[in-house]
């Protein structure tokens, strides 16, 4: 049997199996949503971190400002933030410079899927900190260990590893998240599905395929964390 | 010396309460001048206040029915989920794997694509003989969102349940209580109130998740929004549109999370008592 007979068995038509084109198509939805989820965990969780780190030790206005930036993208739809920085941003920088510097709708929805996801982390990562055993700073105290030191020998250790398993959650949240660029017509996984079922009239088996893909694509996210979670586990805590 | 080097005792949101509220005002002060200051502000006809108070009752009619899709969402996902929960402290094993599949699965699923399998792969009239039940857009984003909420509140109640001294259990097998009736008589009652504050981050979770509901042809404020910009052809009034509406979402949001953080402080009182 040949890959078609098996792609159309029963009344199914898994058209992106055989037909060149919808493959094609496929294969670059999967490709622009693994390009944004990959751009958007490394983005949201250093800026998490470093968000963290300022709320804990910076100024009072770095605190205030932090704070807001959370409690602002934490509390709004994502699907009206996506639009506020490509439709108004991007219209914005376009305008700005005549036309010459246009910043591509998948640009805009790796920046709107990062601050997003980047407002949750910073609360892991806070949490983290503050769960920080009070007694480890007054022995840092007690030692006079440099501020730094404190920071990378400390706070950063512990908060990463103490910060895991919500970080964890917030990245299957963000390959979720990624689905928001359809909005803005990037050729992302949904996007693609669309285009394909509006021509092949196949809706149940792009979202049957879409499932797959995404449980993949999340699946490979939580063993990553989990793999991560056990390799910087402390000897003596947890289980 | 030990001053500079203990931290300050990093701020928690819930006393970050103030400058949420002022960086939202400054964000749409911001917003508001971009264009008045902008190039193209000159072009504009139309001040930008007025455009905003020409369409909020039209922003308002979507905005009610954004909160009634997510209140009516958040209840049909209540109750599903409650009972899932129950379901997932059952003895059988059978019952438990289904159970958790079924929150897997629906905690896993993007939001945007399981409305789409409902708008687009389910019929709008879902026909039983010779009954036709009418099945529209709008029932299939409560419907597809309840069963997202459901699968999320299945896990609160799991680990509510979890958190209750298992001696309970025993106690009420030892006065014959059956193992329902000691669930919805002794174990759930305790859980309402630990299940209080994450089930309310749940509601302003998925609150903030329904505009999607405009990419499936609701019209909702988004949709609207979108409309206005349309109908007014000026590009000055994207980020002043946007933001208006935005800040009605982020109230009702930040309400919510307030109140969450609130009953976790009084809780946290109790608890130590």
């Amino acid at each position: 049997m040949d890959l078609e007979t098996i792609a159309t068995m029963g009344d199914f038509d898994f058209t992106f199996l055989y037909d060149s084109f919808d493959r094609s198509r496929f294969l670059k939805g999967i490709y622009y949503t693994v390009l944004i989820s990959v751009s958007c965990i490394v983005i949201s969780v250093s800026l998490g971190m470093a968000g963290a780190i300022r709320l804990a030790y910076g100024t009072r206005i770095e605190r205030w400002l932090i704070g807001g930036f959370v409690s602002l993208f934490r509390n709004t739809p994502p699907l009206i933030q996506i639009y506020l920085f490509f439709f108004g941003f991007g219209a914005i920088v376009s305008n700005a410079t005549d036309n010459s510097i246009v910043i591509p709708a998948v640009a805009w929805a790796v920046i709107a899927v990062s601050i997003y996801i980047t407002a949750f982390n910073i609360e892991a990562f806070r949490a983290a900190i503050e769960g920080i055993p009070k007694e480890l700073m007054e022995g840092a105290a007690s030692l006079s260990l440099p501020r730094t030191a404190v920071l990378w020998k400390i706070v950063v250790p512990l908060g990463v590893r103490g910060a895991l398993p919500s970080v964890g959650n917030n990245l299957v949240e963000l390959v979720k998240s990624t689905s928001y660029a359809y909005a803005i017509a990037v050729p992302e996984l949904l996007y693609a599905s669309s285009q394909i079922w509006a021509d092949s009239l196949n809706v149940v088996e792009m979202m049957f395929a879409m499932l797959a893909v995404y449980m993949v694509l999340i699946g490979a996210v939580v063993l990553c964390t989990q793999t991560l979670e056990r390799r910087l586990a402390l000897p003596g805590y947890g289980g | 010396m030990i001053a500079s080097v203990s931290p300050a005792s990093p701020p928690s949101l819930a006393r970050l309460g103030g400058p949420a509220g002022v960086i939202l005002g400054v964000s749409l002060i911001i917003a508001l001048l971009v264009p008045i200051f902008g190039e193209d502000a000159m072009r504009a006809e139309v001040p930008i206040l007025a455009a905003l108070s020409n369409w909020t009752p039209l922003l308002a009619k979507g905005f009610a029915v954004d909160v009634a899709l997510a209140t009516a969402a958040m209840a049909l996902g209540t109750v599903v989920g409650v009972l899932l929960g129950a379901l997932s402290t059952s003895k059988n094993r059978l019952t438990r794997s289904i159970v958790w599949s079924y929150t897997q699965l629906f905690r896993n699923i993007p939001g945007l694509v399981l409305l789409f399998a409902f708008a687009f792969a389910l019929p709008y009239n879902i026909e039983i003989g010779p009954v036709a039940i009418p099945f529209p857009a709008e029932a299939k984003v409560i419907v597809s969102f309840g069963l997202k909420i459901a699968a999320n509140v299945a896990e609160l109640v799991r680990g509510a349940v979890a958190a209750v001294p298992s001696g309970q259990w025993e106690a009420c097998t030892a006065l014959g209580l059956k193992r329902f009736l000691t669930f919805r008589l002794i174990i759930l009652p305790q859980c309402v109130r630990r299940m209080a504050p994450p089930w309310m981050n749940v509601a302003a979770i998925f609150f903030t998740a329904v505009p999607v509901a405009s990419l499936v042809g609701i019209y909702d404020a988004v949709a609207y929004a979108g409309l206005a910009l349309r109908a007014e052809g000026n590009s000055t009034l994207i980020i002043p549109i946007y933001t208006y509406v935005l800040t009605w979402f982020f109230g009702v949001a930040y309400a919510l999370q307030g109140l969450t953080q609130r009953l976790e402080a009084r809780q946290h009182v109790v608890s130590q008592q």
